[in-house]
């Protein structure tokens, strides 16, 4: 009989120990499994935020070099001006393969000529801690090359109610995207014309062609000069255009295909601009903000793996081992005829395979479902301290109301971006692929050789006499 | 045929000796008995013919070559069958599938003929219906029968048989020993058995006694 079938005959007839087996080896191969499929999803959930989350770099005036410059000359003073970045500058940066897409932002202040701007009172502590009174006369004209590509919008802070979005072919047109409160005030629909008076006392027509919600209510941004229901999105050249700035922009923000590259980007892209004109800021805190707790979860599934892996084989090895004294009787026939030891050792290590090959249909029946169940629950867990973390940062700085306006859009940019981020990720599911079975059968067999050459050892090195004399 | 030179065997200190200085010499075609008390150290001077454990001084030579030259486990595959007390046969197979198993480990010249090995089963008394139970049904007299059925399936010369005969009724002994006597004359195999029994040691050809660390033959 071959030991083929003399470890068929072996699993079959003993039953009991067969099935005793099995269930061992279901268990450790569950956990290897519930390990690999939580390292896989962390993975694939980081692959994803890489992919998906926001992240971008957005060139402006250097600020503090700007300041610097004007207390230079004693004794005299200097009004501060700050360099406009230019258009063609930001296109040379943005033909880099790792920009996804980017967004020139030009931004001036005009008057209602043909409308009102909402006058609604910002929170009461606020303004007053603010100190300052708002002008209601006053809107924010904001130029962009497209609103898709803006933060307040990729985020899901602000969405398009009517109409549609501004596109890089809007700008030179006088097409403008308004806020719906503006639009409800003034009765403003899609198509709409309106007229604005520009600094410099120029009357320009305006046409409606979207409205958009603001994602952030007025009273948490009532730090800024302006309500953001007065914000108005047009074109950049028709803001250059009122501003006489033409092919200037006041900051451009890339978007980048890749998170992980975006100091990599500002590195490079810093070596095309004057460092004391110009400052490359990156923010990838999205990125950062669900990094560390899905690195956490990944740490945590090579534990477990780790874990699985060593237990399972000092488990099975001490199984073996009591296995093996008890099968002395046949060691001890098998070596006076004859038999070569590994070949014993094979033979003791194939029925454990088999019975493992069968575990292992059990454990991914099992382990599938329990590792998606416990990767999501550990993911979104992490993922939620990190947001709510984050939140409780933002709000912070609010109450200390150290924050600027452009801060707090920030903060709930990403708060909003994690937010997403985790609705995404509670979408996650892994299916087992074969790689992943693969390597379940890897680590299966690794511990059943292990347990066999550890737990067969004792006896298989003894004198086949030893077996006999009792 | 197979022959020990200045053989000794002790466990643990050489002063607690179980035999020292044996010479003795087996040939083919033969039936030997080697006899003593219990416990004199019979199982462990057939456990050192039958290539189970080393001497722990002088050699064992096969045809002239030593143990160690021939390598212990070549030794045990091609050269020596061993028929113990008890336990002889895999618990978990028919009577068949151990002939087969046998035939298959030892390289025999006849390995994988089933009919073959039926035929031996029913020369040892073993009819088809129990060559094909479980081993553990049978009695220990029909275990017995069947481990000697799978000595002569496998193509070695010596047959080393500790006290096959312990656990068998008078005629199964008889019927044991017949068969043993039918490998020693018939097929001309050097057949060695040690036993306490002595009806057993009549019946065969020489007989050699353990007593007091010394082998004499009687």
């Amino acid at each position: 009989m071959s030991l083929r079938k003399r470890v068929f005959l072996n699993v079959k007839i003993n039953k009991g120990r067969s099935v005793g087996l099995f269930l061992v080896l279901s268990m450790i191969l569950l956990f290897i499994l519930v390990g690999l499929i939580l390292e896989q999803t962390a993975k694939e959930a980081i692959q994803r935020v890489k992919s998906s989350a926001n992240a971008t770099v957005t060139l402006t005036a250097n600020r503090e070099q700007a300041f610097r410059n004007i207390t230079k000359p004693k004794g005299t003073q200097q009004q501060l001006t700050l360099p406009a970045v230019r258009i063609a500058v930001a296109k040379k940066i943005a033909a880099a393969t790792a920009v996804k897409s980017y967004n020139v932002s030009s931004m001036t202040t005009v008057k209602a000529v043909s409308f009102s701007a909402v006058t609604e009172t910002a929170d009461a502590s606020a303004t007053h801690v603010s100190g300052r009174k708002q002008n209601t006369e006053n809107l924010s004209l904001l130029g962009v090359t497209r609103t898709t590509s803006l933060i307040a919008f990729s985020s899901g802070g602000s969405k398009i109610t009517q109409g549609r979005a501004l596109r890089a072919s809007d700008g030179r047109t006088r097409n403008i995207i308004i806020e719906e409160q503006l639009a409800k005030k003034n009765k403003l629909k899609v198509g709409s014309k309106i007229s604005i008076k520009s600094s410099s006392q120029k009357n320009i027509s305006l046409k409606v062609v979207g409205i958009y919600q603001g994602g952030a209510p007025a009273s948490s941004l009532a730090l800024g000069q302006m309500n953001t229901s007065n914000t108005i999105y047009a074109g950049v050249e028709t803001v250059n255009q009122l501003k006489n700035t033409n092919g200037m922009a006041d900051s451009v923000t890339f978007s980048l295909k890749n998170a992980v590259v975006a100091k990599k980007f500002v590195k490079m892209a810093s070596l095309q601009l004057d460092s004391s004109q110009y400052v490359l800021a990156a923010d990838d805190s999205v990125y950062r903000a669900l990094l560390t707790p899905l690195n956490n979860v990944r740490t945590f599934a090579k534990g477990l793996l780790l874990v699985s892996v060593s237990l399972g084989t000092i488990i099975l090895t001490i199984i073996v081992a009591a296995i093996m004294s008890k099968r002395r009787a046949e060691i001890g026939i098998l070596l006076s005829l004859g038999e070569k030891r590994m070949k014993i050792a094979a033979q003791v290590g194939s029925e454990l395979l088999l019975i493992g090959l069968v575990a292992s249909v059990m454990a991914v029946s099992g382990g599938t479902t329990l590792g998606n169940l416990i990767s999501k629950q550990l993911i979104q867990q992490n993922s939620a301290n990190a947001s709510s973390l984050t939140i409780g940062t933002a709000q912070n700085q609010q109450a200390e109301n150290n924050a600027t306006t452009e801060e707090v859009s920030a903060q709930t940019g990403t708060q909003q971006g994690i937010l997403r981020q985790n609705q995404q990720l509670k979408t996650l599911t892994v299916h087992l692929s074969w790689n992943t079975y693969g390597k379940l059968i890897v680590l299966g067999s690794l511990i059943i050789v292990l347990a066999v050459l550890i737990g067969t050892a004792h006896i298989l090195f003894l004198e086949p006499y030893r077996f006999m004399s009792r | 045929m197979l022959r020990t030179k200045k053989l000794s065997y002790w466990y643990g200190n050489a002063a607690n000796k179980l035999f020292d200085h044996v010479d003795l010499e087996f040939t083919a075609g033969h039936l030997y008995a080697v006899v003593g008390k219990s416990g004199v150290g019979k199982t462990t001077f057939l456990s050192l013919l039958a290539g189970l454990t080393r001497p722990s001084k002088g050699v064992i030579e096969f045809e002239g070559r030593g143990l160690a030259k021939i390598g212990m486990l070549n030794y045990r595959k091609r050269h020596v069958s061993m028929i113990f007390q008890t336990e002889n046969l895999f618990s978990y197979m028919s009577a068949l599938d151990n002939l087969l198993t046998a035939m298959e480990i030892t390289e025999a010249h006849h390995a994988g003929d089933q009919g073959y090995a039926l035929q031996q089963l029913e020369q040892s008394g073993i009819d088809r219906r129990s060559a094909q139970c479980r081993v553990t049904q049978l009695t220990l007299e029909q275990q017995q029968r069947v481990a000697v059925a799978r000595t002569m399936c496998c193509d070695s010369q010596i047959i080393v048989a500790d006290e096959p005969t312990n656990q068998v009724g008078q005629e199964g002994a008889g019927d044991i020993l017949e068969l043993l006597q039918a490998a020693a004359y018939e097929q001309q195999r050097c057949v060695i058995v040690g036993t306490k029994k002595v009806e057993v040691a009549k019946k065969c050809d020489a007989v050699v006694e353990l007593h007091q660390r010394k082998f004499e033959w009687l």
